[in-house]
């Protein structure tokens, strides 16, 4: 087999060629100056103008311990959400009950466990139960009955519901989360679900805890304006920056009157400019604030501008819940059911009375999400969105769920508490570089003047194969855009010594042959193969460990889980097929000794 | 040309009258370790203590007793003050257990500040409720603001919002509670009146959830004031109920992992080798865990980590020399007699042991390295590594092996008990290697 050795020898160098190329990025990535990381790191399409056009742009990315920030895991009391539903289910029902004229004397709420996740309606009668199964409880299918008698009947919501309930409330608050995150500047923001109710954050380089914990933790800032369409001074502005329109649009009114809608419309880019030039030319009753218009996803992001009233008219407190509608008895276009508190609904209904025919500006976190005209007065504490005209019913229904979800994720759906906070500052993260560094230098360094002082010239192609190995992991944990932490860079430096030992095993194995007198090549040939199968044995069973960790560990911990198992799988491949070329290679010419 | 190596191969040096005397030492192990941390009790990290955790730079020397002083009057009774690193880096590590600054006494306190500032009658309308696991909040119940019946509903939202502020601004005044500042998206200035948040009203009593500044910047804005500049370079805060979960998940996962790697040991050899590696990983392991009991360092994630890379390590190891000893056992004949039996795993042995001191070195240099350089964050990792590789050493040179001796020496009448012998069966080790290779 050793006649091959030129074929593989090219091989092996074609891989290394590859996994040379695939280090381009992160070698780029880790000689940026400070100023530049920070650019690549709020725009990650920067980083691409640091690279030779032939480059892919997959790198190792620095962990949250070595270039500082935050992690976070919050925990989402998915229980009061829950309660809350069970609560306002409730409320529904005993309104119908009402409605209907069907007699109960109590419908209250009653506890399962720890949670009050049931109803118990009670009876004068066992015809009033009869007769509210028939006329009230046929109209919530979201209720299942657990248990019955004579005089009570006990509900409890729908098990799916349940379950999607419980779903939905980490979703919406992962939403909201990423939405406040996105705002406060950090720039590859990671955020995710862990189990079952829990989220984890990371905030690369933010090292501001406590304002970090408040903007995340805070209630929603949902509000509702009234926008001001009677004012001119947008058309009464000269001087508009280049590339910023005057636009002029007319809705319609419920008395068949038109409302004028006037706005800036302009590039995303622009929102500074625009922002400086509107400075000081808005009345004091005014405010300017801004959305998104026109199609998402289809070429630039253009926004616009609303004119509203100072006044917030309504907050995001006020609003319990939001649901799609595929369109309603009086008005067939999907739409948006929103309910009010009691509070919300007051001031709502008094709101409408006064502003048939306006517009009301949804603001989100103070981006003007869309602006609705009030068609008729609104009382009772519900209110439906309809979605506009010009667009197919399917494209409405995208919208009407896309508003519910905005609305929605105003308000956190449920309580959420820090159950871990670690924050790294910039300066250990770059002492934590310097000394993962030299821990790697100084042992590495070591491993490799021991084999070669051992093992001589047989020592010296153990090195370069461990090398090898540690260049193809590097480059394998690039491709991966893997994270590189202080326990990874432990891994890496332990397979790096770990790795030696299947060479170490081989080299002994060729020793012991040539010690019963044969022949160089023969003793390679012999060697490698009685020592293959601990060589196997070993790697198989560090895979096993490093899968375990991997399994269970979180964080850091995985990060070293997954150098291991990398590792492993290439050390294989070098201890094995790389060493064995360079054997191959010098026993080719048939020599009498081997150096070992 | 001449080869270096620790031992001269034609001596074969005779380790087993070793052998017995190094399994009373293997048994010994998780003996002390478990008589050990119970009467020493382990010294938890953060991750499954659960509390709270700052790594302190000042910038001029500070004793550990002046921090002390300073925790214990703000009300921290169980806390751990360390120094951090190297001596002139002026470092500390600071530990408090219970996470909360509120309280019971101040629930009483804030009750008096609200009623007197608030212009409400009586105190008793007055309710504080707090847990003591939330670190910085708490919420307090008031009666509503009345308003005549004839009120509009804006009007009365404007009252609720006039309250609110009121009560923001009392608690941050008068409480001895700092509320956290911040700023709304699209605010300029930081503001108080975003820490709190009120519920709807109800039954004529309205809600207020208040968020004060949290336990590490307090504790820092303390320090700092009193030392000079304290930078924080990090906080670590687990939660009881994580730091709980943790500790199953990490236990589990020790065990899993073992558990796996016996069956593959199980499958992959006969029945005579897996007890020998169950000890060799039971002494190295529970070897390693001392570093926790008697070396008081901080049993955290990264040390689960060590530990199970140690299991690893410590099963490759046995196995080289199992394979040795497979191999060196003449085939085909059952009833060998005991002198034959330990002459060959004796030679086994002596034949892996050049391959057990490289491999020991190179990983030890890794570790020792991290140890000394690393430091910080994976210290107790590296040592634990450390001394788990150092005693592996040597249970694969005698305890595992040793294992292996007796068992074969008390089973030999009885063979056909076990009757798995891989290498009479199967590809023969040649065969196998020429199909990869």
């Amino acid at each position: 087999m050793y006649q091959t050795w030129k074929l593989r020898l090219l091989l092996s160098g074609i891989l290394l060629g590859t996994a040379v190329y695939a280090l381009v990025p992160t070698f780029i990535y880790f000689s940026l100056s400070e100023a530049q990381l920070k650019e690549v790191r709020r725009d990650k399409d920067a980083f691409s103008k640091y690279l030779p056009k032939w480059s892919i742009s997959n790198h190792i990315v620095p962990g949250l311990d070595l270039q500082g920030g935050m992690h976070m895991v919050l925990g989402v009391d998915v229980d009061k959400a829950l309660s809350d539903k069970t609560s306002r289910t409730a409320d529904r029902l005993r309104q119908f009950a009402l409605e209907k004229k069907s007699a109960f004397t109590q419908i209250e709420l009653m506890a399962d466990g720890d949670l009050q996740t049931r109803i118990l309606v009670r009876f004068a009668s066992p015809n009033d139960l009869s007769h509210f199964n028939k006329a009230v409880l046929d109209q919530f299918g979201e209720l299942v009955v657990v248990s019955q008698d004579n005089s009570s009947l006990t509900l409890q919501l729908d098990p799916r519901l349940v379950q999607s309930t419980r779903r939905d409330a980490v979703d919406q608050t992962i939403i909201t989360i990423r939405n406040r995150v996105d705002k406060m500047g950090v720039t590859e923001p990671s955020i995710s679900k862990r189990g079952e109710d829990q989220i984890q954050i990371q905030l690369p380089g933010y090292d501001n805890p406590d304002e970090a914990k408040s903007l995340i933790g805070r209630t929603a800032q949902l509000e509702f304006q009234m926008c001001d369409d009677t004012t001119l001074f947008l058309t009464a502005l000269k001087d508009l920056p280049k590339d910023v329109e005057l636009v002029t649009s007319s809705y319609h009114r419920p008395d068949g009157t038109s409302g004028k809608d006037i706005f800036l419309a302009f590039n995303e880019n622009k929102l500074i400019e625009v922002k400086a030039f509107l400075k000081g030319k808005v009345s004091s009753e005014n405010v300017i604030k801004y959305g998104k218009s026109g199609q998402a996803g289809l070429g630039p992001v253009m926004m616009r501008t609303y004119t509203l009233y100072k006044k917030v008219v309504l907050a995001g407190d006020d609003l319990v819940n939001t649901s799609v509608n595929m369109g309603l008895e009086t008005d067939p276009r999907p739409g948006v059911s929103i309910t009010f508190s009691a509070t919300g609904a007051r001031i709502f209904d008094e709101l409408t009375a006064a502003n048939i025919g306006n517009r009301m500006a949804i603001v989100l976190e103070d981006l003007v999400d869309s602006a609705p005209v009030f068609q008729t007065r609104i009382s009772g504490g519900s209110a439906n969105i309809s979605m506009g005209g010009g667009r197919t019913r399917e494209e409405s229904i995208k919208d009407a769920n896309q508003l519910s979800l905005v609305l929605k994720s105003g308000a956190l759906p449920a309580p959420v508490t820090f159950r871990e906070e670690r924050s790294v500052g910039p300066s250990l993260g770059a002492d934590s570089v310097k000394s993962g560094e030299r821990a790697f230098l100084v042992g590495s360094l070591l491993v490799i003047l021991l084999m070669i002082f051992y093992y001589r010239l047989s020592g010296f192609f153990s090195v370069v194969a461990v090398l090898m190995n540690l260049v193809f992991m590097l480059a394998a944990l690039a491709l991966l855009g893997a994270t590189m932490t202080l326990p990874g860079i432990a891994g890496l430096l332990l397979t790096f010594g770990m790795a030696v030992d299947a060479n170490v095993i081989i080299n002994e194995r060729i020793r012991e042959e040539l010690r019963r007198g044969k022949m160089p090549s023969s003793a390679v040939k012999t060697g490698y193969e009685a020592a293959f199968s601990a060589v196997i044995d070993s790697h198989v069973t560090t895979f096993i460990a490093g899968m375990v960790l991997w399994q269970y560990g979180t964080g850091p911990v995985q990060n070293f889980a997954m150098t291991l198992l990398i590792g492993t799988v290439l050390s294989i491949f070098t201890a094995v097929f790389i060493t064995r070329i360079f054997f191959d290679m010098i026993t080719s010419k048939g020599p009498k000794e081997l150096s070992i | 040309m001449k080869m270096f190596r620790f031992f001269d191969p034609g001596r074969e040096l005779n380790f087993v009258q070793y052998f017995r005397p190094s399994l009373y030492l293997a048994a010994l192990m998780p003996i002390i370790a478990i008589v050990g941390s119970i009467v020493l009790g382990i010294n938890w990290g953060i991750d499954f203590a659960g509390g709270m955790e700052m790594q302190i730079q000042f910038s001029k020397p500070v004793a550990a007793e002046e921090i002390r002083d300073v925790l214990e009057d703000l009300g921290f009774h169980k806390h751990q003050v360390q120094r951090y690193g190297a001596k002139d880096s002026n470092e500390m590590l600071v530990r408090v257990e219970r996470l909360s600054t509120f309280k019971p006494e101040d629930a009483v306190r804030v009750q008096k500040v609200i009623a007197n500032n608030m212009l409400i009658d009586t105190e008793k309308s007055v309710e504080v409720l707090f847990n003591e696991n939330i670190s910085d909040r708490f919420s307090v119940k008031i009666p509503a603001p009345k308003m005549p019946a004839t009120a509009t509903a804006e009007q009365t939202a404007e009252a609720l919002l006039n309250q609110h502020h009121q009560l923001a601004k009392v608690l941050d005044e008068k409480s001895g509670f700092k509320l956290r500042r911040s700023k709304r998206v699209g605010e300029e200035t930081a503001d108080i009146n975003n820490a709190v948040m009120h519920d709807e009203p109800k039954d004529g009593f309205v809600q207020y959830n208040i968020h004060f500044t949290g336990v590490s910047d307090k504790i820092g804005q303390i320090l700092s004031q009193k030392f000079g500049q304290a930078e924080i370079r990090r906080v670590e805060f687990v939660d009881s109920q994580v730091s709980k979960q943790l500790r199953t998940d990490g236990i589990l996962a020790v065990f899993y992992a073992i558990l796996a790697i016996l069956i593959y040991i199980a499958i992959r050899f006969d029945i005579f080798f897996s007890p020998g590696a169950v000890v060799a990983l039971v002494q190295d392991t529970f070897g390693a865990f001392l570093v926790f009991v008697f070396g008081r360092y901080e049993f955290d994630l990264p040390s689960i980590a060590a530990l199970l890379t140690v299991v690893g390590v410590s099963v490759i190891n046995t196995v080289v020399v199992y394979d040795r000893i497979r191999e060196t056992m003449p085939t085909g004949t059952k009833n060998l007699d005991d002198a034959e039996i330990t002459h060959c795993v004796n030679k086994a042995v002596n034949d892996t042991l050049s391959r057990t001191i490289n491999t020991t070195l190179t990983t030890l240099f890794s570790s020792v390295a991290l140890w000394i350089f690393a430091g910080g964050a994976i210290k107790s990792f590296a040592i634990t590594l450390t001394v788990g590789l150092s005693l592996g050493a040597f249970s694969y040179t005698f305890a595992a092996p040793a294992t292996y001796l007796f068992l074969r020496r008390y089973f030999k009448n009885r063979p056909n008990l076990f009757a798995s012998d891989k290498t009479q069966q199967g590809p023969t080790r040649e065969e196998k290697a020429r199909g990869i290779v």
